[in-house]
């Protein structure tokens, strides 16, 4: 019975951390403009992430050390600053990005703007960063990110006409309006936005926090099989909604309200409400992913003690990271700047730093001495390596597209 | 007892923890003696300092200089450095058999931190449960 | 280790000039006015085509909101940053200097603006949208180089 629990726990928190304010807004951009004609990288990100993931709980499990701890120790201090630094430029940049993306999931709510929730957003997290034990926290926002299935329902409620939706879910090309440049810069965005590496570092994490042994391998991976899948499944239905609602009329989504909207047209008030609390307890559970993972490869880079099972005076140094990036998060989501913005410009700097912090994940894993019999078998090593060869070719291809489309907007 | 391990890959830059498994920091450089024409390694060094000198260029040098500076004021005898006849195990981290509290020089940071900001927050007693 | 530091110095001093240059070749290029009258012409159809997805997300939350099937507070928000956005867009490409021959295009956005001012601060009345949306269009058919 508490295996059971700890599996939907694991699982309800691998879906929450896949959709968050990256994907709400990439999505649904993605398919108000393209329809499914990019559903296929949410495929290959899920697979992708799923497989990095599995190796990065793997290590935590043989190891009890977090997977970017190990970089340090195999590639160098060097390498592993510029991992660390990387990472938590990008990750501070979501940080404001998830933190205003629950305020915009308030305004959505009240009408009342989103800077004025910004603080108490900030605050709410803050509470629940100091006064709740993990399980609470995970339980909490997992059960609330279900919600987000109503744009599964949504989609059904639609009635799309399904040879039509499967003849752009399998075509490989823009539409007759856009460009190349364009759709390869949303294969990037979208691969940003899904595969975002702070998801494996949590994972691997909490797996160190857990005190997760080789017993619980299958539980890990369990957690691995379904949860992201299910998130990939939100991801594309989100795309299906904003592609049988907003692409008709022409519409560029740039906004969070316009993810939602799809989901009153198909659902009416009720399915409007779950809708706002699904975004709210998705950018929520983010917002504390991001916080923690930051923090996380901070300590760890250092060899601080960290985490939410020391008490805070005996991880201070830990605690005051934490609270630091909080607070300078929140001063950048007040200076109002695009949130919108900021978060497409993270999920592409995330996706030009993928093969560097793929690479030693997939190095560790596959080092005999260290991993023993738990080492990579030969379905990791295709996977890991095809995904380490594509984020390279994405990696480099990242920014020369976000200044020639101009951030998508051409 | 006498096994081959590689200090590169069992000691720079891996985890140390106490005897009560609590992290106390990494092996940031190693302190080797030339003594008797045998190299020996004769303690794991901890800190910024060491760190930012092995890494070095302008950023490992601001490292190490930022590090020296805030230790400045207590009796400075060097980075803090363990003895390598303190290690109890190295595998899978370097566990040594002192606890973090009788190393008054190794997480300086740690406990001002935790003096003067972390224990004044209201709540900060248990956030653990 | 005199020599050697100099060389970091130089080096780093290149590196950062470098990137310093292209964030602000990049700034440059993705915020530069349009230049010729291609680049008006281009500039005004793609500010059309903003302009009329505002108007259909507008028409679309008053629609919704009509049927009973959105809760005023979202359907507000909806509103507000449709005209706000629309509003930047038509403000952006009104600050470009038109090219002589492109004096009667810029005219006839400004009507074009004008009338969706006039639309989306009295929302309930807001029947006239979608036509306004295919007027949008039709500019921006017209204004394509």
């Amino acid at each position: 019975m508490k295996q059971a629990f700890a599996f939907t726990l694991g699982t309800l928190s691998a879906i929450g951390g896949f959709i968050d304010i990256g994907d709400l807004v990439a999505d649904a951009q993605v398919g108000a403009r393209f329809g499914l004609r990019l559903a296929w990288v949410t495929l290959f990100s899920v697979a992708g992430i799923m497989c990095f993931s599995e190796m990065a709980g793997r290590i935590a499990i043989k190891t009890q050390r977090p997977a970017l701890a190990l970089a340090r120790s195999r590639l160098g201090p060097r390498f592993g600053l510029f991992g660390l630094i990387g990472s938590l430029l990008v990750t501070g940049l979501l940080v404001m990005a998830e933190l205003a993306g629950v305020a915009l999931a308030l305004q959505l709510a009240t009408s009342i703007n989103y800077l004025l929730w910004v603080p108490v957003a900030a605050l709410f997290v803050l509470i629940v960063v100091w006064r709740l034990p993990f399980e609470t926290m995970e339980r909490l926002y997992g059960v609330l990110g279900l919600t987000m299935l109503v744009f599964v329902v949504a989609v059904f409620q639609l009635d799309p006409n399904w040879p039509n939706m499967a003849q752009s879910a399998t075509t490989i090309a823009p539409t007759a309006s856009e460009s190349w440049a364009t759709y390869l810069f949303f294969v990037v965005a979208l691969i940003g936005a899904q595969m975002t590496p702070y998801e494996m570092f949590f994972f691997s994490s909490g797996a160190v926090d857990h005190r997760w042994r080789p017993r619980d391998l299958w539980e890990m991976r369990v957690n691995v099989i379904v949860g992201f899948p299910l998130g990939g499944l939100l991801a594309v239905a989100i795309q299906a909604t904003a592609f049988l609602v907003l692409f008709e009329p022409g519409i560029a989504v740039e906004h969070l309200s316009q993810t939602a909207l799809p989901v009153a047209v198909a659902l009416g008030k009720a399915g409007l409400i779950v809708a706002i609390v699904g975004i709210f307890a998705a950018t929520f559970g983010a917002t504390l992913e991001t916080l923690f993972s930051t923090s996380y490869d901070v300590a760890q880079y250092f060899g601080w003690s960290y985490g939410k099972l020391q008490p805070p005076a005996r991880a201070s140094r830990f605690v005051t990271t934490m609270l630091a990036m909080l607070f300078g998060a929140t001063a950048l989501a007040l200076t109002t700047i695009n949130p919108i913005t900021v978060t497409i410009v993270a999920v592409v700097c995330s996706a030009s730093l993928l093969p560097f912090l793929f690479l030693p994940v997939l190095l560790v894993a596959n080092d005999r001495e260290l991993m023993g019999e738990m080492a990579n078998g030969k379905l990791s090593n295709a996977v890991g390596t095809a995904t380490l060869v594509l984020s390279c070719v994405v990696s480099t291809l990242a920014f020369p597209l976000l200044i020639l489309t101009k951030g998508g907007t051409v | 007892m006498s096994r081959l391990v590689s200090a590169r890959i069992a000691l720079l830059d891996n985890q140390i923890v106490d005897c009560h498994r609590l992290p106390i920091g990494r092996a940031d450089d190693l302190e080797i003696e030339l003594g008797g024409g045998v190299p020996r390694i004769t303690a794991l060094l901890i800190g910024s300092q060491p760190l930012g000198d092995r890494i070095g260029g302008h950023l490992g040098r601001a490292m190490a200089a930022v590090s020296a500076r805030l230790r400045r004021g207590a009796e400075d005898d060097g980075p803090p450095a363990i003895p390598v006849s303190s290690i109890r195990d190295l595998e899978p981290l370097i566990e040594l058999d002192l606890e973090l509290d009788d190393l008054p020089n190794v997480a300086a940071l740690e406990q001002w931190l935790a003096a003067h900001f972390v224990e004044r927050l209201p709540g900060s007693g248990d956030a653990s449960e | 280790m005199v020599l050697t530091v100099k060389r970091h110095t130089a080096r780093t001093a290149t590196l950062t000039f470098a990137a310093i240059l292209a964030i602000a070749g990049a700034l440059a290029y993705v915020t530069a006015p349009p230049k010729g009258l291609d680049g008006y012409r281009e500039r005004a159809a793609a500010t059309a085509e903003t302009l009329a997805s505002q108007v259909e997300t507008a028409s679309l939350w008053v629609q919704v909101q009509a049927d009973g099937k959105a809760t005023t507070a979202a359907t507000l928000v909806g509103l507000e940053e449709a005209a706000e956005d629309g509003r930047a867009a038509a403000t952006t490409f009104e600050g470009y200097e038109p090219p002589t021959e492109a004096v009667t295009l810029r005219g006839r956005f400004a009507s074009l603006a004008a009338e969706q001012e006039r639309w989306l601060d009295l929302p309930a009345l807001s029947a006239p949208l979608s036509g306004l949306a295919e007027e949008w269009t039709r500019f921006e058919e017209r204004a394509e180089p």
